[in-house]
């Protein structure tokens, strides 16, 4: 805006509607505001521990369903692994016994107590041909 | 007198501030107030829908992804809020009497050529920042003084004038023909 530059003139805006006058503007802002003030208090209030609890909610309880899937599974999948690791042992020949000798090993049990676990001793296991 | 983005308004209304929602309020209420007037007949409906979508969009404002682009958030609720409340008008009752235009009195030529100009008008406002768009409509189609623009939106009586000023020239490069003159 330079001083030398004219003032563009005034634009017609009728056609979008009815003008409005400073009382009904101020009366408008003033509804508004009313009809916010619980918000806004809302808003200012500090978060107690049930407010944190209930925001936090959705959360905590996807987390623990996660957590307690992942515990399920854990617990289920050496249960059928042994399960079908000591039939195996019954009446599998040696290469069945060295797939969960492997299994064993896979889990981080020293091939000793996986045996033990597994109620055959290592010299039986070691026999069959 | 530092006038306050739409984005710090937004981000002081998110955490409570009244005044910051206020200054929002002041700034965008007009500009609001059209496009609810063109949603809706009645001059009643549009601020009562104006002040609903206010409503709304403080209890929705983590909503707002993009704080500094308001305006055109605000106005989406304003439309929506019209859609809900001319559904429940259809619902509630038959259109009466006496609203239906009078045999003669209806133009259509004219009704057609207000409701292009009414769109051009509305683009090129939409293109104006929040304090110029906010200062024209109040200048130029309210008769408002700079000063009373100046108390009610935050700003400086200077800043209205360039504002105005401003919001004068992008309309007239924006409009182009005399329609508006």
């Amino acid at each position: 805006m330079s001083p030398d530059e004219p003032t563009p003139d005034p634009i017609d805006m009728s056609a979008l509607g009815a003008p409005l006058d400073v009382l009904r503007f101020d009366a408008g802002v003033a509804a508004i505001m009313r009809a916010s003030t619980r918000e806004l208090q809302r808003r200012r209030a500090k978060p107690t521990l049930s407010l944190i609890v209930v925001q936090w909610r959705r959360p905590v309880l996807s987390f623990s369903g996660l957590a307690a899937a992942a515990a399920l599974a854990l617990f289920v999948v050496p249960q059928r692994s042994s399960s079908s690791t000591s039939l195996s042992v019954a009446s599998a020949p040696a290469s069945t016994l060295s797939d969960s000798a492997s299994v064993a090993e896979w889990l981080g049990v020293p091939s000793a107590y996986a045996s033990v676990v597994e109620g055959v001793s290592p010299a039986v296991a070691g026999s069959t041909p | 007198m530092t006038e306050e983005s739409d984005a710090d308004l937004v981000a002081r209304s998110r955490g409570g501030d009244a005044a910051a929602f206020e200054l929002l309020v002041r700034r965008h209420y007009r500009a609001t107030l059209v496009v609810a007037q063109q949603a809706m007949r009645d001059p009643q409906d549009a601020e009562d829908i104006t002040q609903d979508a206010f409503v709304r969009a403080l209890e929705r404002l983590e909503q707002c992804r993009d704080p500094a682009r308001f305006s055109a958030w605000l106005h989406q609720i304003v439309r929506n809020v019209a859609h809900d409340l001319r559904d429940k008008q259809r619902v509630r009752k038959a259109e009466p009497l006496d609203e239906i235009d009078p045999v003669g009195k209806s133009n259509p030529a004219r009704d057609a050529e207000n409701a292009e100009l009414r769109v051009r008008l509305s683009t090129a406002l939409d293109q104006l920042t929040t304090m110029q768009r906010a200062v024209l409509l109040f200048f130029d189609r309210d008769g408002f003084s700079h000063g009373e623009i100046a108390r009610r939106v935050g700003c400086s009586v200077g800043m209205s004038q360039q504002h105005l000023f401003a919001a004068r020239k992008t309309m007239r490069r924006l409009l182009g023909s005399s329609d508006v003159a």
